[in-house]
Parts: structure tokens; sequence; C-alpha cells
């Protein structure tokens, strides 16, 4: 090592040494000082959040409303003695959030209390995440129809010009060289082309005939306007709802169940707003925009629910005044058709998409399944029910005998008697 | 492509014509269209087929002022498996000593499990510690109940139940999605889980004795959650 290097190492390596200890201590006073956030979840969080008001206030900078320092660690360790007391800051907060009685929080020290309030003091909120842009991507892709159309428009277009600029030019050459010409005949009147379209549109209105008349009574893609914009998609896709939690029925009855507004709300008294506008923008079907949070306080005028005083209005009687929401019904099969939802979800483990198609894709839902008798019929016939390890059908002695020895390898609803005509038409 | 060579053979007029009305028809055929998307059901051949004649559920019924089919039950009935349940909102001294004399067996535990994951799992998480989809990504103001936390460790199970029944704070009441036997036996799924994690003795087995917690029979849903809350994780 150059001896002009060496006062510049020394520096360097006692510096490095200095820094290394500040950072112990820093470590060791973070350790002995409580983790307000830990405090925080454990204890406050399930009743309070930092900026928002839930079942208790919003707790950032609530101590700055605080008449003292001391005051606040009286309140948290027992908010009743105070508001027994008469304090009237006490007593203010005790009747703004519904006269509900805080726990008392006796074990935890001042230290501890002070170390919460510096956590939501100091709390941010975190960076809300990116839904994926799954619209924009379904309109492109139906976009690239209309591009082939016109493709092939102009192609066809390009080949007739051709067409005629070749015969006129023969005919030219013709007259040219003394050939005589045949007379043309137009192609409006030439027998062959007649005869040609009208047995195409007599097969095309045949066919057009024959399939309304079988598609009458059917509702493919029948998607109704309801009273309320529910999107399936931001329920069930991007929140990750499960079915089953709101059409709780599908396991247990014929009906899946609409939940009534009491589900909604389970959910809903802490979500007032919908946030995901920016990454997930609601759209009716026909473009227009929809604002989640207006659609929101639609839900609380049918439950019943004061988004202000944080509960629900109530009649002289102490029953909620809710009222029902009048959902269209959208899967209508005919009264002279038998479905129970329960014998497929629960008893042939059917999966809802199965039926209902992409609804976690679906802002307002559609049928997407034609609900014909041949849909059904076919299905009968080509799944494989899950057989095994399932009660319901351990009564079919023979085919868990045949499965055994291997002479089938599963067995179907047809098999079981599911195409038999008294099974869903009695 | 008939309508093409027409086109061409006719004159300058008639061709200008038709150009305008097949525009026209073109353009008002597309503005009816409506891809595939359709706001009415359409006709039906047989009303009386189609229509049941008795009032079924969910459709509106002219006898009712408020044409709800589907009625409240009459005061005091009790519905099917729902006989022993004596609980009184409210009797917050009662909800502490209140519990079942029911005993789930391997496979009731697991669906157990299932429900919780279902109904529970959406808020409390299916870790059960109550970093739920909904918390996590910060709908939600305020934390589900964490039960691996040492407040509701030790919780009596009528406490829990008259939170199912009946909810609490902003928990709401899952009476009306879980019967009886299901509330018990997503309750016997998250004691046995809190047992494995310094909880009380699990006593719901069939056996009814307290049996010393072997195997988890909630693995495979757990690390399936890890996974996915990992996911979330990451996208913050």
């Amino acid at each position: 090592m150059p001896e002009s290097l060496k006062p510049l190492f020394r520096i360097c390596s006692r510096s490095a040494f200095a820094f290394f200890i500040v950072l112990l201590l820093c470590n060791f006073s973070a350790s002995a000082a409580p983790d307000g956030k830990a405090l925080f979840m454990s204890n406050c969080a399930s009743c309070h959040n930092p900026l928002k008001d839930a079942t208790g206030p919003a707790l950032k900078d609530i101590d700055k409303t605080f008449p003292d320092k001391e005051w606040g660690h009286k309140w948290v360790k027992n908010s009743q003695t105070l508001v027994a007391a008469g304090d009237p800051t006490a007593v203010a907060m005790f009747n703004k959030f519904g006269k509900v009685v805080m726990t008392p929080f006796p074990q935890l020290s001042n230290e501890d209390i002070d170390a919460i309030l510096a956590y939501v003091d100091a709390y941010a909120p975190p960076a809300a995440a990116q839904a994926p842009r799954g619209g924009e991507e379904a309109a492109g892709s139906n976009d690239n129809g209309w591009i082939y159309s016109i493709l092939t428009l102009t192609l066809l277009v390009l080949a007739v010009i051709l067409w005629r600029a070749n015969s006129s030019l023969r005919r030219a050459a013709n007259s040219v060289e003394g050939v005589p010409n045949e007379k043309e005949i137009p192609v409006y009147r030439s027998k062959l082309v007649i005869a040609v379209t009208a047995i195409v549109l007599f097969i095309l209105a045949g066919y057009w005939i024959v399939n309304g008349a079988i598609n009458e009574g059917r509702q493919q893609n029948y998607q109704p306007l309801q009273p309320l914009f529910y999107s399936h998609k931001v329920h069930a896709g991007i929140n990750q709802v499960n079915c089953l939690y709101c059409h709780a029925g599908a396991e247990k009855s014929r009906q899946a169940m609409i939940p009534s507004t009491n589900v909604c709300m389970n959910c809903h008294k802490q979500i007032n707003s919908y946030t995901g506008a920016e990454s997930y923008a609601l759209k009716t079907a026909e473009g227009k925009e929809i604002n989640g949070t207006e659609q929101i306080q639609l839900l609380y005028k049918y439950a019943g629910w004061d988004p202000v005083k944080k509960d629900y209005n109530r009649d002289a009687k102490g029953n909620i005044m809710a009222t029902p929401i009048q959902w269209v019904k959208i899967h209508n099969l005919p009264d002279h058709v038998y479905f129970n939802h329960a014998q497929h979800v629960k008893v042939g483990k059917v999966q809802c998409q199965r039926c209902h198609g992409p609804i976690q894709e679906m802002d307002e839902v559609y049928q997407f399944a034609p609900l014909s008798m041949g849909w059904c019929i076919n299905c009968h016939r080509q799944t494989e029910v899950q057989f095994g390890a399932n009660n319901y059908y351990s009564i079919f002695e023979k085919y868990h005998q045949e499965l055994k020895e291997g002479k089938r390898t599963g067995v179907t609803e047809a098999e079981m008697g599911g195409t038999e005509c008294q099974k869903c038409h009695y | 492509m008939t309508f093409e060579f027409l086109l061409f053979t006719l004159n300058m007029n008639k061709i200008k014509s038709i150009v305008v009305v097949s525009l026209g028809l073109t353009l008002g055929l597309a503005s009816c269209d409506s891809g595939n998307m359709r706001r009415t059901p359409g006709h039906i051949y047989a009303p009386d087929m189609t229509y049941s004649v008795a009032y079924d559920a969910y459709t509106s019924n002219p006898n009712f002022s408020d044409s709800l089919t589907s009625r409240k039950p009459v005061e005091g009935a009790i519905a099917r498996g729902h006989l022993y349940d004596h609980l009184k909102e409210g009797d917050t001294t009662a909800y502490k000593t209140y519990t079942t004399s029911m005993r789930f067996n391997a496979d009731e535990l697991k669906e157990g499990g299932r429900l919780f994951n279902i109904y529970c799992g959406i808020c409390h998480g299916s870790n059960l510690d109550g970093q739920g989809p909904l918390f996590a990504s910060g709908k939600f103001a305020s934390m589900p109940a964490n039960f691996k936390d040492a407040k509701y460790l030790h919780m009596p199970v009528g406490q829990m139940y008259a939170a199912i029944k009946y909810g609490k704070n902003m928990m709401g009441s899952y009476a009306s999605q879980l019967d009886v036997k299901q509330r018990w036996m997503v309750l016997a799924y998250i004691k046995k889980y809190q047992s494995a994690n310094g909880g009380d003795a699990f006593t719901f087995g069939e056996s009814g004795k307290a049996t010393p917690v072997v195997v988890d029979t909630t693995k495979g849903a757990v690390a399936m959650a890890d996974s996915k809350d990992k996911k979330d994780e990451k996208k913050k």
C-alpha cells in the first residue's frame, strides 16, 4: 500500500466502525421500545382503522383531539370511568359512536399506548394493487371480426373489377381481330344465376325459420337490466368471494338462493365505496359508465342502513326497515321441467361455471347456456360423475363392482337413469 | 355477391340510389344489432306450460301486500335441525357457557374447513389469522379476528357461536347462510386449528375426549391459501 493512502484508509476504517456502533445502538433502542404496529394489530385493529371510521373512530392524529396525554392513557385503560365521571370529551366521543363501549385495556402500559398512537400517526396507506385490465383485451378481439369482413369485401370487389376488366379486354381484342363477340346476357337475367340465387335464398330462409322456431322460448344471452348494478366480476372475480357465500342454497335446496340484503351487508357495512374504479371501471353492456359508490349507497337504501349513523334504521318494534331488491330472474326453465341445484352441486359435484359460464368475468350476468333439453341430455350422457367417495351413489353396487373389476372406467349420469323422461318431467 | 354483379350492370343513377338505400339499411340494421346482448327474454310458445300456476319461490304474489311469496316463518317456529339452539340474543353471560353435545368425525371436520374457507375465509383468512383477501387488500377498515391471537385462542366456543349467529361489531349474522350443524362444524374446525396453535385441548372430536392433535387435516387448504396470500403480497 502506498504511504500516501494510509491516512485515508485509517479514516475510512474508523468511520465504518463508528457507523456500525451507531447502527447497533439504534437497533437496540428500537427493540427496547414497544412495537406500536404489533400492539395495534392485536389490540385495536378489530375495531379501529388508522384512516377510516370503523366500529370506533379513525385513529390517525386522534391524540391531537385529547385534552392531554394522561387523558388518552386513561381512556384506553378504561373509557367508562371517564364517561361516568362526566368528562365532556369522553361523553362526546361515547355518544358520537353510538354508545358502543370500548373494550378496556388495563394491561397496556403508558409506553404501549404512546407507541400505538405514534404508529397510527405515522401510518400511510399502502399503494393500491393494480388489477389487470381484462375488458380492453376482450374489446380488441371483438374488433378483429370487422377487420376481416372489410378485407373480404375489398377482395371481392377487386375480384369483380378484375373479372369485368378481363372480359371487356377480351371483347376489345376480339373486335380488333374480327372475331364476333357473343351477345352478353346481363347477370340478373341469366337463368343459372336466378336459379342458384333462388335455391340459396330458399335454403337460408328455411334455416332461419326453423332455427327461429326452435329458439322461440329459449333465452340464451338474456342479460336483463337489474335494479342495482351488481358486478359478479368485482365480487366473485377480483375479490375472490366464493359463489356459495351468497348463493348458500345451491348446496341445500332447489333454488340457489338470491342473497337477501343482510348478506350484502356482511361486507358492505365496512366497504362503503368502490375503490377499484381506476384499475377496473364499471360499465353496462351498452358501455355506460357506472359509479360503484353510488350503487353501494343504493344498496344501503334497500338494506335500511344508515351509513352516517353506522346502524340500521329500525321501526318502533325494532325490525330493520329493509326492502328486498327486486332482481330480475335470468335463468328461466319452463314449469314442466324440474331442476334442482343441490342435486347438481352437492351430489353431482358440478362446478357453477359448467352451466353458468364465466360468471367471475361478467359484470352483468347473462344466460351462458341455451338451457335446452338437448343441452341437458348431452351433459347427462357425456359427463362421468364423481362416483367414488360419494355416498349418494353407494347404492349402485353393480357399477361399483364393475369399476373395481376394471370393466368400466366411469359412470355417466345417463347410466343411472339420467335420461329417463320422469327424471325431470313429472 | 349477387348484389355486386347487379351494381356493375346497372346505370349510374340506379347505382346511386341503390348505394344510398343499402347503406341506410346496413346502418339501420347495425344500430339494431347489439352484439349478442339481449335485454328482453323474448317470446314463449305456451305460457300455461312455462309459468307455474302455483306461486313459486321468488315469484311475486298478489295475495300479500309486499308481494313476497317466500314468507317469514311464524313467530316461535323452529326450523328442522335447529331444535337445540336455545341461545337468546344479547344474553352475553349465557354465551360464555353455551356449547354443544355434537361431536364430529374427520370428514365433518374437513367439511367444517371447507365451509370456513367459503363463509369465513374471505375476511378471517384461510390461515385463520385475520388476513383474508378483503382485509389484506385494504378494503376493510378494521381487522377481522385473528384466531391465533391470545385474545381469541381461549375464547369460549359459545361466544364464538353467538358471533356467528348474531354478528359482532362489524361482523354480520351468518344465521341465514349456515345452519346449526354447519356453524358447529366450522367452530370445531377453528377450535381444532387453535388447539394445534397453542389453544385449549380439542374436545369436539368423535370420541368426545380431548385428543392430541397428530395430523392437521387443513394442511392442503392452508398451503394453497399460503401461496395465494404470498401472491397478494407480491401485488402490493
